[in-house]
């Protein structure tokens, strides 16, 4: 029987009571008795001995009564066995004997009440056996949320922990970023030093000759080359660090303008043709300096990696799904998307062996645009060239700036 | 402009020969001084300050920030309390190989400073510098 509950509920409800009685005089007796039920109809089985009680196939008895002197066993020991062959059935034991001692054992040991024979009435025995039932019910659903609890109490302890972690690797990141911060800045002083010690050399190059120039030749370069990359790791920085401007909205077209002057050298020399169509999305709401650094990016990316045809690089902007999104078309080299998958947007990993690259543009744009919520993906296909897609927030939330200390 | 005195305040050595070399290529006839630390310089101000003439006390000054001891915002304040300016006036250009410097702001709070560079330091910069402060300062 389940969902036994208000008494009033109950008149329909049949419930399975296993009597373990060997005196068929008792049998008839309760058999009689729980006709008279007022609340609900029983299904009453009689076992004579243990040994038949426990031959029962199908335990689904919504209580047992049980006398404690049969032929096969006698007293607790009784109400033990029972116990142990019909877990989370309530027990009430029947007795003849005028013992409330063993009465008391009897509940200690798990079952729900007691009854003295010749004391019984049927309006008692119906109240005993709804209360038996009732307190097993109760005490299974006390368990099930003692168990919850438990799992609470442990599912609470974990977040404590995962807080804990989370803080953790917090602390770790700010302190990576902090000696990143320092990192570079120490370094950008020697390096700029190297470079201004190479250009105060350089009036003095033309007296150089053959190894003394091409030893002098390989160290401008080098210096060159980690001039270079240091900057490329401080505008790393600056994105993370977000030293940042606030948002402001920014019409494409004139944005592109500034880009394609401070790129005139590179597409200049490389004959690159830039054509730029922002009229289905022509302005955008984020912050200038970071939209002017993925557009430069991109098409220095689609410049570097061109194929034997002159670079041609289609910019257009449209609305998708809430965002803008930037599409750079070109068609350059190509990239191998499956083969490459795990290296495009990594730091210092480069595709090709041709071109300049360091290595950072794309990572450079990734960071940038996933900072502020947005995302890039890309087509490609070697030797016809490749297609970014840059989506960006619209008006995307800035995270609060930090302060770091400044160093001269 | 000939004759004046300029002066360098930087904890870099490497950077101070780049500067006298950049001083002696700008063509123009400096007196160089250049101290490695603050409180160096600091002694300097208040020798040459304690003098009749006036002469001695720097018509500019490049000023690193970030220095071991005094750094460079540390410098200004005890500058100030020297009360130096009463006499003449040094226009002070902040030196900084951080690109990350937040401490453009903080330059403008010093009436003493007119400038601030991210090095490189170039040739350029001294003449741009001493044309704007110091032909300036020969029309007053």
């Amino acid at each position: 029987m389940s969902g036994f509950q208000a008494q009033g509920t109950m008149v329909n409800k049949e419930v399975k009571i296993l009597l373990v009685e060997d005196n068929p005089g008792d049998a008839i007796l309760f058999r009689e008795y729980v006709k008279d039920f007022t609340f609900f109809k029983v299904d009453l089985h009689n076992a004579g001995s243990l040994a038949e009680a426990f031959a029962i196939e199908k335990k689904d008895f919504d209580v047992v009564l049980l006398d404690l002197t049969l032929p096969d066993s006698q007293g607790l020991d009784s109400l033990q066995k029972v116990i142990a062959n019909f877990p989370d059935i309530p027990i009430v034991i029947l007795t003849g004997l005028n013992d409330t001692d063993v009465a008391k054992s009897a509940v200690r040991l798990g079952a729900q009440d007691y009854l003295l024979k010749g004391r019984i009435d049927e309006l008692l025995l119906e109240k005993t056996i709804t209360y038996a039932i009732e307190r097993t019910e109760y005490y299974k659903k006390a368990l099930e949320v003692r168990a919850a609890l438990r799992e609470n109490q442990k599912l609470a302890m974990i977040n404590g922990q995962l807080n804990r972690l989370i803080k953790q690797v917090e602390r770790t990141n700010a302190r990576l970023e902090e000696f990143a911060y320092v990192a570079t800045h120490n370094l950008r002083a020697p390096v700029v030093n190297l470079k201004s010690l190479i250009d105060l050399f350089s009036s003095d190059k033309g007296k150089l000759e053959g190894r003394q120039k091409k030893v002098f030749d390989k160290i401008e370069i080098t210096a060159n080359n980690l001039s270079s990359t240091l900057q490329d790791l401080i505008n790393i920085i600056a994105v993370t660090k977000k030293n940042v401007e606030t948002k402001q909205n920014v019409r494409l077209e004139g944005l592109l303008k500034a880009v394609k002057e401070n790129l005139e050298l590179q597409i200049r020399s490389e004959n690159a043709t830039i054509i730029t169509d922002f009229t289905e999305a022509p302005e955008i709401v984020y912050p200038k300096g970071h939209l002017e650094s993925i557009c430069q990016n991109m098409i220095t990316n689609s410049i570097k990696y061109k194929s034997d045809k002159a670079p041609v690089i289609k910019i257009r902007s449209s609305e998708v799904d809430g965002f803008i999104c930037l599409e750079f078309q070109d068609n350059g080299a190509g990239i191998d998307v499956e083969k490459n998958k795990d290296k495009l947007f990594k730091m210092f990993q480069r595709l090709s062996s041709d071109g300049e690259g360091k290595g950072l543009g794309l990572y450079i744009v990734k960071s940038q645009v996933e900072r502020l919520g947005g995302k890039i993906e890309l087509e490609s296909k070697p030797m016809e060239g490749t297609t970014f897609k840059v989506y960006l927030k619209n008006d995307p939330q800035m995270d609060e700036e930090r302060s770091y200390s400044a160093a001269g | 402009m000939n004759g004046w005195n300029i002066m360098l305040i930087d904890d870099d050595e490497v950077f101070g020969f780049i500067f006298e070399e950049i001083i002696e290529n700008s063509g123009l006839d400096l007196k160089l001084h250049i101290f490695k630390n603050g409180k160096d310089a600091l002694n300097y101000f208040k020798e040459a300050g304690s003098k009749d003439s006036i002469e001695g006390i720097p018509e500019l000054v490049f000023l690193d920030i970030n220095m071991p001891g005094i750094n460079g915002w540390d410098f200004l304040e005890e500058y100030r309390r020297l009360g130096i300016a009463e006499k003449k006036h040094s226009v002070f250009t902040m030196l900084s190989s951080s690109v990350f410097d937040s401490d453009k702001s903080k330059a403008r709070q010093y009436e003493e400073v007119s400038g601030f560079i991210v090095k490189p330091l170039t040739i350029d910069d001294v003449k741009r510098i001493a044309e704007t402060y110091l032909v300036k300062r020969n029309q007053d």
